[in-house]
């Protein structure tokens, strides 16, 4: 080959080497940034992915310019399937360029989202409760807004305790999987450490109906507390039969992980008087941040906030601020800035812990209310208690 | 004392999955039609009761009214639908009605939205009642007096009248009876509003034991297979021993191996049919 | 009263019958003979409904069979006794003729006159039935639908000689009662003793038709056409 032609031939390379950056650089500044919101819009999970997504949507028409345009909104629904899921994931980044989603129901899906998203160098913040994916299947991409097992059990069983010190005696009924082992594991913990006598334990499938043996079980070990650690559909069943065999009326019921007020709308202040319920957001309290996003939910949709809502709400903002503080669309440095970001959330002041990328929150102790002590149809439960409990990070590798 | 009482807890739900399975049963006997959206009844009847208790505060009315408005259903889907298919495989059967369920799965979610709701126990059944230590709800203990009272007017029906003799002797030859002169569709017909009125009533009344929800019917579809080929495709007996069976084995296994509990049911059927291929009471 | 006109009858491609054509008038006892596989059974089908002739013609009492349901056919008063019997086998023998019965002159009373042993057995299963009881209870049963015109399908078939007579006397009385028979039969002696008429039918198309008198001198008919040995 000539010399000239082996220069040309150089140049050319090169420039085609490096447009894409170039041209990331130039498009970064002008082009909107679009967030994508990963949602259960159908299939078993729907009606939650329906608030998620009036959450998110909310977040996106407030926000003013990002990096010189508004920011825009689209939606992937995951058909609460995972594997469906993955693969529209991975199509948007693909051919949209996508890189900033927030949202995921189930933890499976979280996980699987994430792994695609940090693959592509972008930033994925879920609400899903799963342990691992702020320790083990830890990645820089994602960030969890939720309080995880440790949290939920800690800020409900031991003010609960606290306030009744003579109630030694819990008895649990948990779903047997590895949601439940983990806050079966935690509760266990924590009883030893605050001499609460555990008198036994029923596990019960996921996709159990029918609990009357379980109970039987629990009545048999006459407890003074009933840790029921099934939540969504398991912790209705449990917590219905359970007052249908006058369980209420012979101890304390506890449910520790609950979907907050749409969960308690389809129950009804029969079933939920007096049952302490944790809860990850109760549109009642009065934090700077909840009292407006009250006002303007109330004002746009017409509703309360529930945790869905207000959890995706505040996730697309922390990411939308996250990317504003950064100046760029470059994932890791945008992740970069979202670490050690405190804001003003839902539940008070918030901060994202560096460390293992979830966010330090309150987590709430309720107790059902009385339907003739309801101020509203919402007024279904009162606060008891809050505050936040997390395990010391893990290590990051 | 607590095998006792799950003992009696298994025989309180085993009357449920009879109710449940029996319709199944006699529809296949007769019919020799598999009904996949069996469970999606069952999902009406559990909805129709929420809607008529929302509507009317009474839970009687939805009693009397839910599983009759399921018979008509079923009633007016076999009379524009189904009794055109009978004549083909079973495969088909299987297809169209898988359909029908999702159809009607679906429609559920439309209207009433895809979370699960909850059904008050009526009043005058509220409340347990005390045996030893244990209280045991009193609409459990009315879900199975109710259900055993069914379950011999039922028996009474299918062996004393007329009609039942029909249903029967239809089962064994659907032609013969037509020879005979039995107007085989209005037979047809009125033994699937029947099967499926059974479903539907067993969907209200277990409403306020669990609540309803649009899965509802996928689930129990599952246990009326397991109680029916225990029991013996087209045998009321099979149906009544069949569900007890499962019943019991499901309440005393979450005592000794709860994780087991869905396990153990299909381990009960695989060791029936091992034994007696064509079920407890079914013929070849 | 029964007049079959030049149907055709198949069973999926194949043509069984092709073109029968016979009579059954008031009072009358008719046989229908032919080796196997000749039709015969096809053409008690065909005529209940149970198979549906592509051609020709069904009348009955002036109305018009073909394409009706069997229930319906069964209603217009024609009864078919099977060749396989038909006896719901898990009902007991007063079931099986409850299911069957229908008003008229034949009652639950006349029939166990008729068939003392049913009477005997009346609590009994249809599975606990001997032969030659259960071909009984299959004749009560078609007789307790009051029927105007009985089909019999080989009812002698496989039957011990004393059975046989049985029915034959069964048979007799039924026919002293008045009632039109259209009577399938291989036994020869017992189509000359009981028939007024006879067809034989002959690989699906009728090549005889004769009275009693004609049939018992036609010698060559029975050589040709009907299996050596009955």
């Amino acid at each position: 080959m000539k010399r000239r032609e082996f220069l040309a031939t150089g140049l050319a390379a090169t420039s085609f080497l490096l447009a894409p950056a170039l041209l990331r650089g130039a498009l970064a500044a002008e082009r909107p940034v679009t967030f994508y919101g990963v949602k259960s819009m159908s299939g078993a999970f729907a009606s939650y992915g329906e608030f998620a997504d009036k959450g998110s949507r909310l977040a996106i028409e407030e926000y003013g310019a990002l990096l010189g345009a508004k920011p825009k909104y689209a939606i992937i629904d995951t058909e609460s399937n995972p594997a469906r899921a993955v693969r529209k994931v991975q199509e948007a980044i693909q051919q949209q360029g996508a890189r900033f989603f927030g949202g995921c129901t189930l933890s499976s899906t979280a996980l699987a989202v994430g792994k695609e998203v940090n693959k592509a160098e972008g930033i994925f913040m879920t609400p899903a409760g799963a342990d691992e994916i702020t320790t083990t299947e830890f990645n820089l991409s994602t960030f969890r807004w939720t309080v995880p097992t440790y949290g939920a059990i800690h800020q409900t069983v031991r003010p609960l305790f606290e306030s009744n010190p003579k109630a030694k005696r819990w008895y649990t009924i948990t779903p047997q999987y590895v949601f439940g082992e983990a806050l079966l594991t935690a509760a266990k913990n924590l009883f030893a450490q605050l001499g609460i006598e555990h008198v036994g334990n029923s596990y019960h499938s996921q996709q159990e109906q029918e609990y009357s043996g379980y109970l039987t079980n629990a009545m048999a070990a006459n407890p003074d507390v009933l840790l029921i650690l099934g939540f969504g559909g398991n912790g209705a069943s449990c917590l219905r039969q359970a007052a249908n065999f006058g369980l209420k009326k012979k101890m304390t019921i506890l449910l520790a992980w609950t979907q907050g007020l749409d969960w308690f709308q389809s129950l009804g202040p029969e079933l939920l008087e007096d049952v302490y319920l944790g809860a990850q957001y109760w549109h009642q309290v009065q934090t700077p941040l909840n009292i407006e996003l009250v006002k303007r939910v109330k004002k746009v949709y017409g509703i309360n906030p529930n945790y869905p809502l207000a959890g995706d709400y505040v996730i697309t903002r922390i990411v939308l601020d996250g990317i504003a503080k950064a100046g760029t669309t470059d994932g890791r440095a945008v992740g970069k800035a979202m670490e050690g970001m405190t804001y003003e959330g839902p539940t008070g002041t918030e901060t994202v812990r560096a460390e293992d990328h979830q966010v330090i929150k309150d987590y709430y102790l309720l107790r059902g209310k009385a339907k003739s002590a309801m101020k509203d149809a919402d007024d279904l439960a009162v606060l008891i208690s809050s505050g936040k409990s997390f395990p010391e990070p893990a290590k990051r590798s | 004392m607590l095998y006792a009482f799950q003992v009696l807890n298994g025989l309180g739900l085993g009357m449920i999955y009879f109710l449940i399975s029996v319709g199944l049963t006699i529809i296949f006997g007769l019919l020799n039609f598999v009904n996949f959206a069996h469970g999606a009844f069952f999902m009406i009847g559990g909805y129709l009761c929420y809607s008529l208790v929302g509507w009317t505060g009474s839970f009687w009315l939805s009693l009397l009214f839910g599983p009759l408005f399921v018979a008509f259903a079923a009633w007016l889907a076999e009379k524009i639908l189904f009794h055109r298919i009978y004549h083909l495989p079973h495969t088909f059967h299987i297809l169209v009605t898988v359909g029908i369920a999702l159809i009607l799965q679906e429609t559920t979610i439309m209207i009433w939205g895809p979370v699960g709701k909850n059904i008050s126990v009526p009043e005058g059944l509220q409340g347990v009642v005390t045996l030893w230590a244990f209280a045991y709800p009193v609409y459990r203990l009315f879900l199975i007096s109710f259900t055993i009272i069914i379950a011999l007017a039922l028996w009474y029906l299918l062996e004393r009248t007329r009609f039942g003799a029909l249903v029967r002797a239809g089962s064994e030859s659907a032609e013969m009876i037509s020879l005979l002169g039995t107007n085989i569709h209005r037979l047809f017909a009125a033994t699937f509003a029947l099967g499926v009125g059974l479903a539907g009533l067993a969907g209200t009344l277990s409403a306020p034991v669990r609540g309803v929800n649009p899965f509802m019917g996928v689930e129990v579809l599952g246990i009326a297979f397991v109680v029916v080929v225990i029991g013996g495709m087209g045998s009321f007996t099979g149906a009544l021993l069949g569900g007890l069976l499962v019943g019991l084995v499901q309440s005393l296994m979450s005592t000794i191996w709860p994780e087991g509990a869905s396990l153990m049911i299909y381990g009960a059927m695989a060791a029936v049919i091992l034994l007696r291929p064509y079920g407890l009471f079914g013929r070849a | 009263m029964l007049n079959v006109d030049a149907i055709h009858s198949y069973y999926g491609k194949s043509h069984i019958l092709e073109g029968v054509s016979l009579t059954v008038n008031e009072g009358e006892l008719v046989t229908l003979l032919g080796r196997n596989g000749a039709g015969k059974t096809t053409t008690l089908r065909s005529i209940v409904g149970i198979v549906r002739p592509q051609s020709g013609s069904v009348n009955f009492s002036g109305r018009e069979m073909i394409g009706r349901e069997i229930y319906e056919i069964a209603r217009e008063g024609i009864s078919l006794v099977p060749e396989h019997r038909g006896i719901f086998g898990m009902l007991s023998v007063e079931e099986n003729l409850a299911v069957a019965a229908r008003p008229g002159q034949w009652n639950f009373e006349g029939i166990y006159k008729f068939f003392p042993r049913l009477y005997e057995r009346r609590k009994n299963g249809g599975n606990a039935l001997s032969g030659g009881e259960q071909q009984m209870l299959s004749i009560a049963r078609g007789l307790l639908t009051n029927p105007r015109l009985l089909l019999l399908d080989e009812p002698t078939e496989g039957l011990a000689p004393v059975i046989v007579d049985e029915i034959v006397n069964a048979l007799v009385k039924i026919k002293k009662s008045g009632m039109a028979v259209l009577l399938v039969e291989q036994n020869l002696r017992i189509c000359e003793k009981l028939g007024d008429r006879h067809y034989v039918l002959e690989e699906g198309r009728i090549v005889y038709s004769g009275d009693s008198e004609n049939f018992r001198i036609n010698r060559s008919v029975r050589d040709r056409y009907l299996s050596v040995g009955v």
